[in-house]
């Protein structure tokens, strides 16, 4: 007996594909998969006809293949100064981290005030500053704690302790990280290409909602 | 209005609008009277790339800001030396737009 049961959607790439069984109607554009159940088997079936088979636990193993950053499917198909926009949100942010050195909160202020000056924007615009602007919010605190444990230890009688040195490798490899993560997010936004990041995108997701 | 005269517009002046907004600018002007062509064809609209040129020079003194017609905010950036720094290269990248949302402004105004 064939199941329709959800469908997957992905950009042409399996390790950005995940299961969403909010939709039950048929594939509706040629990014989508229709899955169907198929005795034991699912067959994933893309509108270009390639389909495959395999088994309920691969289902499982696919749905949570999530990776960090996700290559998501919009609501509509942003506008070329839309995709501009949100790309200089990830940006901004950026050029504010590194012109603010090494006060951690100059980057916090440069997004929040982008944000607030977008808040009127497109959806895709709004939500990219919303994800920007959250994710600067945990540099923000991690940051912080590190640069007064360092004027702490600057300015007064406090000498460097294993744990110090052990949170400043910890804190330098998240910045690197984050920067990376963010150079990447603006070059795909650049594109027209919407990138939710683990987390922060659910975030965004919950706060930011299109106008109605 | 003549489609060829709205797309000659369109061709000329999309440049100065937000890429979403121009299929609706169209529309609209499409809609529209012929006895505002004159009105529409003399109307003058600020070139989003000058104004990146001017926040990039003197963003700092807010001068971007006056150029677009935005005194009260030019005010603020002049007497804060651009918010302290924080205000002008957040301005590096929203001048573009804010000049883009000015010219809609503009064209609304006059439509």
């Amino acid at each position: 007996m064939d199941k329709s049961f959800g469908i997957y959607y992905s950009n042409n790439n399996d390790s950005d594909t995940y299961l969403d069984c909010n939709r039950s109607s048929g594939p509706k554009e040629n990014s989508f998969w229709r899955l169907q159940e198929n005795g034991d088997m699912f067959k994933k079936t893309s509108i270009c006809n390639t389909s495959y088979l395999f088994y309920n636990y691969e289902l499982d193993l696919e749905y949570y293949k999530r990776s960090m950053i996700n290559v998501a499917k919009f609501a509509y198909e942003p506008g070329e100064h839309e995709a501009e926009k949100a790309s200089s949100s990830y940006l901004m942010s950026l050029i504010a981290l590194i012109a603010g050195l090494p006060l951690p909160i100059i980057n916090l202020l440069a997004t929040l005030i982008f944000y607030l000056g977008n808040r009127k924007g497109t959806y895709f615009v709004r939500w990219h500053c919303t994800q920007a602007l959250l994710s600067q919010f945990s540099v923000l605190f991690i940051n912080s704690y590190g640069f007064w444990w360092t004027i702490s230890i600057l300015f007064s009688s406090q000498c460097i302790t294993n744990s110090y040195i052990s949170y400043i490798i910890a804190i330098a490899i998240f910045n690197i990280t984050e920067f990376i993560v963010t150079i990447y997010t603006a070059i795909q936004t650049r594109k027209g290409i919407h990138i939710e990041w683990w987390f922060y995108g659910n975030l965004s997701n919950l706060i930011c909602k299109p106008q109605q | 209005m003549e489609t060829q005269k709205v797309d000659m517009f369109i061709m000329t002046n999309g440049k100065f609008f937000e890429s979403h907004q121009v299929a609706q600018i169209r529309e609209r002007l499409i809609e529209l009277d012929d006895s505002k062509w004159s009105l529409i064809q003399t109307l003058q609209f600020k070139d989003p790339t000058t104004s990146l040129i001017v926040s990039l020079l003197g963003g700092g003194l807010g001068i971007d800001r006056f150029m677009i017609g935005d005194t009260g905010i030019g005010v603020g950036k002049l007497l804060t030396c651009g918010g302290l720094g924080i205000w002008t290269i957040i301005d590096w990248f929203m001048i573009m737009g804010a000049t883009r949302e000015k010219n809609i402004a503009k064209l609304q105004q006059a439509l």
